[in-house]
């Protein structure tokens, strides 16, 4: 795997010609590339760590099987073409495992601050990973692309298939209904 | 024109506490927060829902989750495969093909409504004494007429045969998944799919619409 980081900087349009000939090199480098952003956005949407890595391997067996599909020149990203896949296999996910969005059983660990201050926001986490997983789909995966990735709102918009207005509409909701919900929380917000 | 307060609270509520993300609107928020304590105050609780927000750390990928990719994608992506796909199914001789007879059959038309138009009509025999010549004449286009109206009952065939080599190329398009070409089986069960009414014959202007349509898993009203 070393080896494919070594790969000199390759855009992701050329890599994804590349991978539509069958280079798998090619899909490795892509595949490091963007593991961590379909990693983070599953794992935002669907916190179990089971879940999240089952939708990464599919992104990125789909990554390989329809890279033909891709074509240059429309405008649009391959991180954004990527982000719509793993937006539509979170939603797919869910659909077909039924999961039990409020179960949380993972714990990340967070390297930086002081002991007391990391617990602290160690807590913080694991109550805003909850209240996340209460807003409806949509306003999550809004609120996963556009702050936690830092999407603009017209990438998020294509990435979910919808306007930028309706983003818009999406990300004011969420909003409002964790700034409600984390209010509960003595001296969290 | 200054901003108002609930204009504010607007923007910051669709794009957080980050100015880049406010475009044009900016310069105008920064001046507007400065003067309006109110328009700090929304900002400061909008920073402190993002700091919450923040806590919410997700580790790196697992990278053995690229070995197992690397190890379920196989041989070539479908890319390869469709190319192999859309290629002829069977190289039939050229005489098992339909169009081979369309076109030897309204060769053969051609040549008799040649010979017609020649020699004013086959079975009128021209040197038969008895025989008016307003008749020939009048014989003659009927015939033609005859010839004209097979032929045109060729040309249809023929594009009958055309839509139907359409068809099942559409039907190939259909059926991404599958490998290898199509059994008579599949065939059938995309015509009566098709003559159904349940789907939509027209194929996608592209590649791209091919990709939407495989992406757009759930588009929902908001």
């Amino acid at each position: 795997m070393e080896a494919v980081r070594a790969v000199p900087n390759i855009k992701d349009e050329d890599l994804m010609a590349q991978i539509a000939n069958g280079d798998k090199q090619a899909f490795q480098v892509l595949a490091q590339r963007h593991m961590n952003l379909l990693y983070s956005v599953a794992f935002r949407m669907y916190p179990q760590r089971a879940d999240a890595e089952d939708i990464v391997q599919e992104a990125l067996v789909r990554i390989w099987s329809k890279a033909h599909l891709w074509r240059p020149g429309t405008g649009a990203a391959v991180s954004t073409w990527i982000y719509r896949l793993a937006y539509n296999l979170c939603i797919d996910h869910k659909r077909r495992a039924n999961l039990q969005t409020t179960v949380l059983d993972e714990r990340h660990e967070d390297s930086s601050d002081r002991p007391d201050m990391k617990f602290q926001r160690g807590q913080t986490g694991e109550i805003v990973k909850a209240a996340l997983q209460r807003l409806p789909e949509r306003q999550r995966a809004a609120l996963v692309l556009c702050h936690y990735q830092g999407l603009t709102n017209a990438e998020a918009a294509e990435a979910m298939g919808t306007s930028v207005k309706g983003i818009e509409a999406l990300l004011v909701r969420a909003r409002q209904a964790l700034k409600k919900e984390l209010s509960s929380y003595k001296g969290l917000l | 024109m200054s901003m108002k307060i609930t204009q504010f609270r607007k923007m910051l509520e669709v794009n957080g506490t980050d100015f880049t993300r406010w475009d044009a609107d900016a310069a105008q928020a920064r001046a507007f927060m400065k003067a309006s304590p109110e328009a700090q105050g929304l900002y400061d609780e909008a920073e402190a829902l993002e700091r919450a927000l923040d806590s919410f750390a997700v580790d790196a990928a697992d990278p053995a989750l690229l070995d197992k990719a690397m190890v379920r994608i196989g041989g070539k992506p479908e890319a390869a495969a469709t190319v192999h796909r859309l290629e002829p199914r069977k190289q039939k001789p050229v005489f098992a093909r339909p169009l081979y007879w369309g076109g030897a059959m309204a060769a053969c038309a051609a040549a008799i409504v040649l010979f017609v138009s020649v020699t004013g009509g086959g079975p009128v025999a021209p040197s038969d004494p008895q025989q008016p010549a307003a008749v020939v004449a009048e014989a003659a286009p009927a015939e033609v007429d005859t010839l004209l109206a097979e032929l045109d009952t060729m040309a249809e065939e023929e594009i009958a045969a055309q839509e139907i080599i359409g068809l099942l190329e559409l039907a190939d398009a259909r059926m991404p998944a599958k490998q290898g070409p199509l059994s008579d089986e599949d065939i059938d069960a995309f015509l009566e799919e098709l003559f159904s009414g349940e789907m939509e014959p027209a194929e996608p202007a592209d590649e791209m619409d091919l990709w939407d349509l495989f992406l757009e898993g759930d588009i929902r009203e908001l």
